[in-house]
């Protein structure tokens, strides 16, 4: 087993680690992207004391990714609500920017690579044009794109606004329109959550571990995606505490259709995270398991890709960063960085 | 495989160009080899690229664990490229640090930032205050703690371009030059080495005492004006490469550095009259 | 700095209540007359002169109308009647700035 998936299996363990294994684990840890949420996760359960300093500074370090992302992603949302909320169109938070402002454990030390929010299917078209007028761009100019996704997708185009760099997913379903499993969005909209002391609604608990299975191992690539099965196993162990939670999970997966990714997500958090899934739920749960040969073929292939290894494509926001820092350093005029410390607008305003 | 330390920093090379490697033993002396080879922060290579593209011209790529940031240069240039690469490593992980871009030096125990604007001429600046007395604590990072408001030395060697080499020639017959490589993206590069003091000390921390914003204009006599700590305090903070994404321990580092040294910016056509300048500073009340 | 459609932009009235985004996060720095604030919630740090940190400082301590905010600037010393108009300018912007917005009229 690899030495990442035994630090996030048991941090505890850590303790025990030589030298040369904290090097190998620091690779590892890199190649992933999983510093920041390591760095915490050691915290948690009292270890960071046990890293040696060089390894300790670099996981603090890989934090403020986590911070720094968070801070925009509640940036992003705040405008998002103002163009939306006069045109009557309620915001449903999804993935990552759900996981911080619900303040969940799973959002700790967690870099997120864009704002993924939902709009009820009826009102999309007038999402669109709010966020149109208010200075939203969609990344594919193309029209063959647009037609693509507007006919088979489960999201609009990815938008981003032309001052700010983070990119905005608009939802209406959670999944492709094209898939053979379709969770009517209605069940969901109508169990949602709405979230304290603010205008969004969030997905209720049950909800949103299955949209985090489905994504893994329905809508994505598996390969490569340890954060994702890291999600899954933080979900579980945060929403499994709250009251029936654990018995409501298989019929609403049910209900939505999502039964085969949760059973894969139950199984493989528990095989590689050794995650605490109730035996009696994991029984119930082979009635999603796919058949014998499927299984077995999936056993062998999930470990294997999940594996730590080297990632061959970054996340979106670190090319970002890079790609500002690659500018920085061709010397560009101080004016054109993209630092944004001086508001003008605030200097006109008050004069 | 070569072990290093790089101020704070441990680096692991592998590479097949031997040149390379005498280099780098040249340049970083006492502290190659100075680390335990278990455990390094940064695991680079540079390796001799395609074997295609070797028949007609020799390349280095530089590599890290998983990517591959730069383009192949000519495999003369291997040393720039490896510095050039570690600086990439340093900007993309270092984030314990405020990180400015700026050169640092030590006087009595007290630092001075001199924040590189485009034409500031900051390493031919820090070259000659390093050849004249000042202990050098970096050229391209000033590496500010933002837990303790102390400088981190990251000594290394100070790339001097085109003209600059020869006026540190004719500074300093002790100055210490590496080799010249012609023609590289920025001209023509050659490094100064770090001395033994600077290498030695690299791990004793630094409070810094003065901010001096320095613009070339040739012909200019010397001149310091005093900056308005508000304005100091936009121009550092754009100046360095992780200001946002450290949030507020990038203002705080800020306002503490701001709001504890002399802010100056100074405009000078001459070495020797900015080093005076420089020089006559008013040491901080102890 | 873009206009957008911005709700707090089009409706400007006295009684209007406002309130400081997350105050508890702002960190300040002040030096002379121009104060560096760094706002927690949006991460982004802000340049302000006299008039913005005035309300801003009000609003951290809880909601104010904007006639609220208006006698409070007047009682600090500002002049003349037309320095409404600044401060309805001066919301505006700092709504766009998401350090203040208009709070539910209780």
């Amino acid at each position: 087993m690899s030495l990442l998936l035994q630090a996030l299996r048991r941090p505890g363990t850590v303790r025990d680690l030589s030298l040369s294994a904290w090097d190998r684990l620091l690779r590892e840890v890199h190649a992933h992207r999983l510093g920041g949420r390591l760095s915490c996760l050691l915290e948690r359960h009292g270890v960071e004391a046990d890293c040696p300093a060089l390894v300790g500074h670099d996981l603090d370090a890989q934090r403020c990714f986590a911070r720094y992302k968070q801070s925009q992603v509640r940036l992003e949302l705040r405008k998002l609500n103002k163009a939306l909320a006069p045109v009557g169109v309620p915001m449903l938070l999804l993935k990552g920017a759900a996981y911080a402002l619900a303040d969940l454990e799973v959002a700790r030390g967690r870099d997120f690579a864009d704002v993924d929010i939902m709009v009820p299917r009826t009102q999309l078209e007038t999402a669109e044009t709010a966020l149109e007028r208010g200075g939203w761009l969609s990344e594919t100019r193309d029209r063959y794109d647009q037609r693509y996704y507007r006919r088979w997708m489960h999201e609009l185009p990815p938008l981003h606004h032309r001052t700010r760099l983070l990119e905005v997913d608009v939802h209406h379903a959670l999944l492709p329109l094209t898939g053979r499993v379709r969770p009517d969005p209605e069940l969901l909209w109508a169990a949602s959550r709405p979230l304290p002391d603010s205008p969004y609604r969030v997905l209720c608990p049950e909800d949103m571990l299955l949209h985090s299975a489905a994504q893994l191992f329905q809508d994505g690539e598996i390969a490569g995606d340890l954060s994702g099965l890291l999600d899954l196993h933080q979900l579980m162990q945060e929403l499994g505490d709250e009251a029936g939670f654990w018995d409501r999970l298989l019929p609403r997966a049910e209900q939505l259709e999502l039964g085969r990714p949760l059973y894969y997500a139950l199984r493989y958090c528990r095989r590689l995270l050794d995650t605490p899934v109730p035996n009696e739920v994991m029984r119930a749960a082979e009635a999603f398991a796919p058949g014998q040969l499927n299984g077995r073929l999936m056993d062998l292939l999930v470990p294997r890709v999940l594996e730590p290894r080297y990632p061959t494509r970054r996340p979106a926001h670190i090319s970002a960063w890079l790609l500002y820092l690659r500018s920085h350093w061709l010397r560009m005029p101080p004016g054109l960085l993209a630092l944004h410390l001086l508001r003008k607008g605030l200097r006109r305003g008050s004069h | 495989m070569l072990t290093y330390r790089v101020g704070p920093f441990s680096v692991r090379l592998r590479t097949p160009l031997h040149d390379l490697i005498q280099l780098v033993r040249w340049c970083y002396g006492t502290n190659v080899d100075a680390e335990p080879r278990d455990l390094a922060l940064f695991n680079v290579a540079v390796e001799k690229g395609s074997l295609s593209r070797r028949l007609f011209a020799p390349q280095a790529v530089f590599r890290t664990d998983s990517e591959t940031p730069f383009q192949p240069f000519p495999r003369d240039h291997a040393f720039a490229l490896l510095e050039w690469g570690l600086n990439w490593c340093i900007a993309t992980r270092a984030h314990q640090y405020l990180m400015l871009h700026s050169a640092a030096l030590e006087r009595d125990g007290h630092a001075l930032i001199l924040p590189a604007i485009p034409g500031s001429g900051k390493s031919t600046l820090a070259a000659a205050l390093a050849l004249s007395g000042w202990r050098l604590l970096s050229d391209e990072f000033g590496l500010l703690d933002w837990k303790t408001g102390l400088l981190q030395p990251v000594p290394r060697a100070i790339p001097l371009k085109n003209d600059s080499i020869e006026i540190i020639r004719r500074f300093s017959p002790q100055a210490d030059l590496g080799p010249v490589f012609p023609r590289t993206r920025k001209g023509d590069v050659a490094h100064l080495r770090p001395d033994k003091q600077a290498l030695s000390r690299d791990m004793e921390t630094v409070r810094p005492a003065w901010i001096v914003f320095p613009r070339y204009r040739a012909g200019s006599s010397v001149r310091l004006t005093p900056l308005p700590r508000h304005l100091a305090f936009v121009r550092l903070s754009q100046n360095a490469f992780n200001y946002r994404l450290i949030g507020v321990a990038g203002f705080a580092a800020v306002e503490h550095v701001v709001d504890t040294c002399s802010c100056w910016s100074a405009e000078y056509g001459g070495l020797d009259s900015i080093l005076s300048a420089l020089d006559r500073l008013p040491s901080p009340a102890p | 700095m873009e206009h957008t459609t911005d709700s707090a932009s089009h409706t400007n009235r006295d009684g209007d209540h406002w309130r400081a985004v997350s105050p508890a996060t702002f960190r300040w720095a002040n030096w002379d007359a121009e104060s560096l604030l760094f706002h927690g919630e949006t991460g982004e740090t802000h340049i302000l002169n006299a008039l913005p940190t005035l309300i801003l400082l009000a609003l951290s301590k809880g909601e104010m109308t904007t006639a609220e905010i208006l006698a409070l600037c007047l009682d600090a010393g500002a002049p003349s009647p037309q320095f409404s108009d600044k401060i309805h300018t001066s919301l505006q912007t700092l709504s766009e700035i998401e350090l203040v917005e208009l709070a539910a009229s209780p």
